[in-house]
């Protein structure tokens, strides 16, 4: 019985602490997104360094590099032209996007 | 590789604290969802520690998970025999009255010569002196003799 006890403990701690985290982590995503989107690369850049340690928890190291090279490279791209910057604004959404995409369940990251 | 015998290390007490959570049993012994358990924590177990680049509650929380379900899942199926059965089936008879049953040797996908090899291992040296055998379901064959309550022990 008292294995029992622990488990459903145990269980509905992993249940709680997934649910949150996986909230959490889109919550980050989707503040970050909708900076890029209005063109504030610099605060979203900031959130990035605020939270990425914390994010890594969740995610594999693969996908952090990603962001925080595109990052690097949509803060390059103001130097240049108008195409280019957009170019580099799309590949870094797309790269936070697959972070939130594998956090939030759904069909697609379910199976 | 501090890292990976770190993670090692962690995995090591973890997966020992789950299976003492889950009960001490042999691999002969366990039930079908044990057994599937424990192939599945010592597979979770060593993708973590090996490759860094995944993130350690990836291994811990599945972990920790596929354990206590496994603690969950024993207490009903020890408390409703419906789920029991649904879960590690019935015992099947292979043989009886002298007679091995075809349909259930064909449903528990073993032959005859296996279990002619079992009763050879309980200690009996034909068929003509074995009444009954069941297959458990831990996967275990039980041979019972027609009469003599003891088996031929080898020598006599």
């Amino acid at each position: 019985m008292r294995n029992l006890i622990i488990s459903c403990i145990l269980l509905a701690f992993i249940v709680g602490f997934t649910a949150i985290s996986s909230y959490n982590v889109c919550r980050i995503c989707d503040e970050m997104i909708s900076l890029v989107d209005a063109g504030e690369i610099g605060k979203a850049y900031e959130i990035w360094q605020g939270s990425a340690d914390y994010i890594s928890f969740f995610v594999r190291d693969a996908e952090i590099d990603v962001v925080t090279a595109e990052f690097e490279g949509a803060h390059k791209s103001f130097s240049l032209e108008d195409g280019e910057r957009e170019a580099a604004c799309i590949a870094l959404r797309d790269a936070i996007n697959e972070i939130r995409h594998f956090e939030q369940p759904s069909f697609r990251s379910v199976f | 590789m501090t890292v990976i015998v770190i993670r090692a290390f962690i995995f090591y007490i973890l997966l020992t604290l789950m299976m003492k959570l889950m009960g001490k049993r042999q691999i002969g012994e366990m039930q079908m969802s044990e057994l599937v358990t424990t192939v599945l924590l010592s597979e979770l177990a060593v993708l973590p520690v090996t490759d860094t680049d995944i993130p350690l509650l990836h291994g811990l929380m599945p972990l920790l998970m596929i354990s206590s379900i496994e603690v969950v899942v024993s207490f009903i199926s020890r408390k409703s025999k419906k789920f029991r059965v649904l879960l590690n089936g019935n015992p099947i008879t292979l043989y009886e009255n002298g007679k091995f049953i075809e349909q259930n040797l064909t449903s528990a996908r073993v032959s005859s010569e296996d279990v002619e090899a079992q009763v050879r291992i309980n200690g009996y040296r034909d068929m003509k002196k074995v009444d009954l055998v069941i297959l458990e379901r831990t996967g275990k064959m039980s041979v019972i003799p027609k009469s003599d309550p003891m088996p031929n022990q080898s020598g006599d």
